[in-house]
């Protein structure tokens, strides 16, 4: 071999090394990696598509509250559909009233947000199962942006928000994982949008499970529970996380009670959802 | 080895790992079986040494680019280049030692091989995660229960590595294994 060449193996030996800076390198050097990912996932798609559309079809999704009738699931779909935006309106106007409220004290006010809605498929999962991400089809290209975007399935259940979002591609992480974090919620316990507040989080059950607020009555299960969380987009706010399957008092504090919440759905299970995308209005 | 030939049934493997691996997940527990990492233990128990071991790191590198790491936070992903290649390198680098030990044809050396090298996999891969969660604020990882679900997979993967291992044993000849053990050489004088 002649002299200055490298040899495979020495070549080999630098990949390695190379690896194990990159393993270890500050996030600020290491970063480039992550624009690898997307023209990776772009040449697995076909495959990962046609396979996640099999396994999704033969496994779907089941709904524990909609109707097994297609035609009373569409109308029951319908329903809860109106029954969030109503909701949600309400909500609105108690923040108007308060907002009016602050102008009315001449403090500035954020702008409203509206969102865009289409629909996106589940064309892939996380090779590594534990972080339960799902891949859809559809990225900036289409005004995806992390953080803010959000995915609901059956009309207003969430799934979860937007982690991730490549040129053609983006990353949902389904609030039932741990990573997703606490969440802030609000258990519908009258038919207005009043109800208790709780504080749940995702477990390794796919239910979400946490404790209720202090002196908290009325609490049954089967009520709907739903997401009013400040650190979540507006367009989530309010969308049904689940329905309460459990209340007991904590075993370390008897006098507080801990909650669980089960989603309507398998959200990992999911072949189409429902992306709500922000869309900042002009200013006039 | 055709490098054609694994580059195409990699495609197809990790297609299918995307997938289908989240179907075949046991419950949410995160414990399903890794497609690639059969194709692995085929290619160390055939194929050259130094063929295997450049072949265990570019189904790492994949590995590590389909995986990415949820943020502390929640609200980003973190990809990280480096802790499943150097897995894969470790499993490549144990299968090619144990490899004139082992009955190398038959179907249960694969699902043994497949056991051992997906642990090994996992072992390093959480390792790698738990260092750098040390000093990288973003990481936070449970190292215990992802080493469960990790050593759950390993077997999961064993089980799936009897009928994928035979099937891509059948597919040997378009692989073009033709030198399984490097001979010894002979200097010239």
């Amino acid at each position: 071999m002649p002299k200055g060449t490298l040899s495979p193996h020495r070549l080999l030996l630098l990949t390695t090394l190379l690896l194990l800076a990159l393993t270890f390198a500050p996030a600020g050097v290491s970063g480039f990696v992550a624009g690898l990912r997307e023209p990776v996932m772009f040449v697995l798609a076909p495959i990962s598509n046609a396979a996640s559309f099999v396994s999704r079809s033969f496994r779907p999704a089941r709904s524990a509250t909609l109707p097994t009738d297609p035609d009373s699931a569409s109308l029951a779909i319908q329903r809860n559909e109106f029954k969030t935006l109503w909701l949600d309106a309400e909500r609105r106007i108690m923040e108007l009233e308060s907002q009016i409220r602050e102008l009315q004290q001449g403090r500035a006010t954020a702008p409203d947000i509206e969102f865009a809605a289409f629909h996106a498929r589940v064309v892939g999962a996380s090779s590594d199962t534990v972080s339960g991400l799902l891949t859809l089809d559809a990225g900036r290209n289409r005004g995806v942006t992390q953080g803010d975007s959000v995915a609901v399935v059956s009309g207003d259940n969430l799934v979860g928000r937007v982690v991730e979002s490549g040129r053609l591609t983006s990353s949902v992480l389904p609030i039932t994982r741990r990573d997703a974090g606490w969440i802030q919620a609000l258990v519908m316990t009258g038919e207005g949008a009043s109800g208790v507040r709780c504080h749940i989080r995702g477990t390794r059950d796919g239910v979400l499970h946490g404790d209720l607020s202090e002196g908290a009555v009325g609490v049954e299960p089967g009520q709907t529970v739903r997401l009013q969380d400040p650190e979540w987009p507006e367009t989530a706010q309010m969308l049904v996380l689940g329905r309460v399957e459990r209340v007991a008092p904590k075993e370390n504090a008897p006098l507080r009670l801990e909650i669980t919440v089960r989603p309507d759905l398998q959200l990992d299970r999911v072949q189409r959802v429902v992306l709500r995308v922000p869309v900042l209005e002009d200013s006039p | 080895m055709s490098w054609i030939a694994f580059a195409l049934t990699a495609w197809i493997l990790f297609g299918l790992e995307l997938g289908l691996k989240d179907a075949l997940q046991l419950g949410a527990s995160g414990v399903a079986p890794s497609f690639v990492m059969v194709l692995l233990v085929i290619v160390s128990l055939h194929a050259p040494r130094l063929t295997a071991l450049w072949a265990a790191l570019i189904i790492g590198v994949g590995l590590d680019l389909t995986a990415p790491l949820v943020s502390a936070s929640g609200l980003e992903t973190i990809t990280l280049v480096g802790p499943k290649a150097l897995g894969c390198l470790v499993s490549a680098y144990a299968i090619l030692t144990m490899r004139t030990l082992v009955m190398r044809r038959n179907i249960f050396t694969i699902a043994l091989l497949s056991l051992i090298a997906v642990s090994l996999l996992e072992i390093v891969a959480v390792f790698a995660y738990v260092s750098r969660s040390w000093f990288d604020s973003r990481l936070e990882i449970t190292a215990g229960a992802t080493l469960v679900a990790g050593l759950g997979a390993a077997v999961y993967t064993a089980i799936l590595a009897l009928p994928l291992g035979a099937a891509l044993q059948s597919a040997m000849p378009i692989f073009g294994f033709q030198q399984s053990v490097s001979r010894p050489r002979i200097r010239r004088v």
